[in-house]
């Protein structure tokens, strides 16, 4: 057995806590049974446990080590990257699977009693408890990812970093709740992916596991680079092709063919770029990294390349595929977009000039962040830098459009309709200024002898 | 035998150098006191003794082994306490060390020994059932340097190892770490408490600024002792006559004297001797202590 599982399963499994659980749980039950006290749905308690209370126990088993100042031992340890993975992942959620799983019992228990005070609720049949039960641990393990990442930001509020990963893992049980929930046409319908037909609740269990696969791989992957394992990127890339690969399933073959079709690229070419803009917002904010790969680079030492190059760039290279994609293809995306009913002054005069925009403001973001990222608080360098994209993006472009000055909402974004040269001019510019400032910046971080000598 | 070997080494923070072409070779078995000023970069070289950060340029080799390329390896032998430590407050003592064994790879069989032994060693065998949470600041302490070592370390890095200690833990903590280095362990100790450095430390290394200024043995090792000469006035010829007599000299001020020389009792006489037939007044000539705290202000300051 793990001995951070063993370690997690003392501290989360006492013995009081392993006697109180099915004693409240008990209670709490037998009184919704008895006279409807407490209605208690053992839905709304399952998710309570593994859902709410599992996502921060996830989180926080990598906040509490750094918050603790335990995790310098932990990373000097003989455990594993995999056996430390999920040694924290079932071991820091033991006790929400605990009381999670005992809110079903005790739910059957008092079901057996009295049957008709709650037959308003049913006990999920196997397959929807397989259901649950995975969409729970993607959530966890979402919330483990995104908690890992934040440790790699060096971020230093415990409630900042836990809010956010937790925030991240329960966004997983969105697509869970809107099918299960939702009105019984879409709840019955059928999915096909590459052609086969999959029932809509099949097909979320299918893809949930296949992301809990490759989440558990980037929390490993992580895992390994705090553990001191020497690696290369090549996880991320291959989630991003995996990524490609499974939206490539949903889209009609008929629609896919000759390749790339427009439908592939519009549906493909925003997930790649979404996809892009995570990874740059998560990437450690390391301007010493960044500078060591550049030397390394330069040295053509290609093993340290390999080990240092931040995951964001294949992604990006990717991404510009796609946009290459979409130029080459533009007439046909202008069409594909007319067909499902965009209108066209959002489109304006070129599809080609647009994603060229696009792209030219992703590439000013880019510099956004690694400007943050180089800044005096790199360990704030996401937030910063989200606030500083939401202004470009967003604020800037409302402000103009209300003043009556639409025609400058594309200085700060490629927002269809105001895209033209001149916008990409400007897209440019900004780029070219903004690589200046950061060359400027970089410079100066250039290391100089410390000059601190207090005592 | 050389335990430590550190070959120009630098590590950078954004706009500061942390460490500047350090190098330094350390021998098995000797007890190094590290000292230098805050943010000397004491912190980061044992950071990156300890295999927890990399260098960016040159490389460290541990009892053969390069950290950088085999960190995983070098983590075996290395037993590391950080100044800011931390104890699984909820767990028993007991689980706090057996975790430690076994997370470091103590094979099961041999925790219990191992557990046992190191709470012998630092005297908490009668905690072991009583939680991290409800020790004092010594005890916790006590308990940070018994993890560190439950799987018997070939090299154990100290960061601040007695802050918070009473003066009598302090001296049993002295008495441990001499007892750790004559099995064998090599020690390396960041302290700002010189005057205990002296106490238990065969080696000295001090950083200021992220360099190396000064590596040297401390007192008496390696079959050389230090010795004080003090005399009842001024002689002239003092350092002239040590020099040529090829004796390290380490401080000289007209009345007296504080030398590095070999152990020989036979050899310290003949000196004496010499220096009466030379026409020193010699009121003083017996063993030195040396003093940390003066060598570090002088080096620091130089």
């Amino acid at each position: 057995m793990s001995w951070e599982f063993r370690r997690n399963l003392w501290i989360q499994l006492t013995p009081q806590r392993l006697i109180a659980t099915p004693l409240v749980l008990g209670l709490l039950f037998y009184a919704g049974a008895e006279g409807s006290v407490l209605p208690v749905a053992p839905e709304l308690l399952f998710w309570m446990f593994a859902g709410f209370w599992g996502t921060r126990r996830a989180a926080d088993s990598i906040t509490e080590e750094v918050i603790g100042a335990t995790w310098p031992n932990q990373r000097m340890a003989a455990i594993g990257a995999w056996s430390m993975t999920w040694g924290k992942l079932f071991g820091a959620t033991a006790f929400a699977w605990y009381g999670a799983a005992l809110s079903w019992i005790a739910y059957a228990a008092s079901a057996y009693v009295e049957v008709e005070t709650v037959s308003w609720v049913s006990l999920p049949s196997p397959g929807e408890l397989v259901s649950i039960v995975a969409f729970a641990l993607l959530a966890q393990t979402v919330a483990l990812l995104v908690a890992l990442v934040q440790m790699r930001r060096r971020r230093r509020g415990r409630q900042l970093a836990l809010g956010l990963a937790q925030w991240a893992g329960l966004m997983c049980l969105v697509p869970f709740f809107v099918v299960t929930h939702s009105f019984e046409p879409i709840r019955l319908s059928t999915i096909w992916w590459y052609g086969f037909p999959f029932p809509t609740q099949a097909f979320l269990l299918f893809a949930a596991l296949l992301f809990f696969a490759w989440a558990l791989v980037a929390v490993h992957q992580l895992m390994r680079a705090e553990l001191q394992y020497r690696d290369t990127t090549w996880r991320l890339p291959l989630f991003a092709l995996f990524l490609l690969g499974f939206l490539t399933g949903l889209i009609p073959a008929q629609h896919l063919y000759p390749f790339p079709s427009a439908t592939w690229i519009a549906v493909c070419g925003p997930a790649m770029l979404a996809l892009y803009y995570l990874t740059l917002l998560a990437a450690p904010g390391d301007p010493i990294g960044l500078m060591r790969w550049g030397r390394a680079l330069g040295q053509g030492d290609l093993r340290l390349v390999g080990e240092l190059l931040p995951g964001w760039m294949p992604v990006g290279i990717l991404t510009l595929v796609l946009g290459v994609f979409a130029v080459q293809h533009a007439a046909a995306l202008d069409g594909w977009l007319r067909l499902h009913a965009v209108p066209a002054r959002l489109i304006g005069q070129s599809v080609a000039v647009w994603v060229v925009c696009l792209l030219a403001f992703a590439a000013r973001d880019t510099l956004v962040v690694l400007l943050f990222a180089v800044g005096r608080r790199p360990e704030r360098a996401d937030v910063n830098a989200v606030i500083a994209l939401g202004v470009l993006h967003g604020i800037l472009p409302i402000v103009f459009l209300s003043m009556g000055l639409g025609g400058n909402a594309g200085l700060t974004s490629p927002i269809p309709g105001a895209s033209s040269s001149a916008t990409l001019a400007v897209a440019l510019g900004q780029s070219a200024l903004l690589a200046l400032v950061l060359a400027h910046r970089m410079s100066r971080l250039k290391p100089r002898i410390a000059a601190v000598a207090s005592t | 035998m050389q335990m430590i070997a550190v070959e120009h080494v630098l590590f950078d923070y954004p706009g500061v150098r942390a460490l500047d072409d350090v190098s330094v070779a350390i021998a098995k078995g000797t007890i190094t006191a590290l000292v230098g000023p805050n943010g000397a970069g004491k912190t980061t070289l044992l950071r990156c003794l300890a295999a927890l950060d990399t260098p960016h340029e040159g490389r460290i080799l541990i009892e053969g082994v390069d950290i950088f390329d085999e960190p995983r390896r070098a983590h075996r032998f290395i037993g590391y306490l950080p100044d800011f430590y931390g104890l699984y407050d909820t767990l028993t003592v007991r689980q706090c060390l057996t975790y430690a064994a076994g997370s470091q790879g103590v094979a099961n069989a041999a925790i219990r020994g191992a557990v046992d032994q190191a709470a012998g060693r630092f005297r908490i065998t009668e905690l072991l059932d009583r939680r991290a949470s409800d020790l004092s600041r010594g005890q916790r302490q006590r308990l940070a340097i018994a993890q560190a070592t439950v799987h018997g370390p070939r090299l154990l890095l100290l960061d601040e190892p007695a802050a918070g200690l009473d003066p009598e833990a302090r001296n049993d903590l002295s008495q441990t770490l001499l007892a750790l280095a004559r099995d064998g362990v090599t020690i390396i100790v960041s302290s700002h408490i010189l005057t205990e450095l002296e106490d238990y430390c065969t080696d000295l290394l001090i950083l200021s600024r992220g360099r190396l200024v000064e590596q040297r043995p401390l007192g008496s090792s390696g079959g050389r002792s230090l010795v004080a000469i003090e005399l009842a006035e001024a002689f002239d010829g003092l350092a002239s006559m040590l020099a040529a007599e090829g004796i390290e000299l380490l401080s000289i001020a007209p009345t007296k004297a504080s030398l590095r020389m070999a152990s020989d009792p036979a050899a310290q006489a003949a000196l004496l001797q010499r220096l009466v037939a030379a026409g020193a007044r010699v009121s003083r000539f017996g063993p030195d202590q040396e003093d940390i705290q003066e060598l570090y202000k002088a080096r620091v300051k130089s």
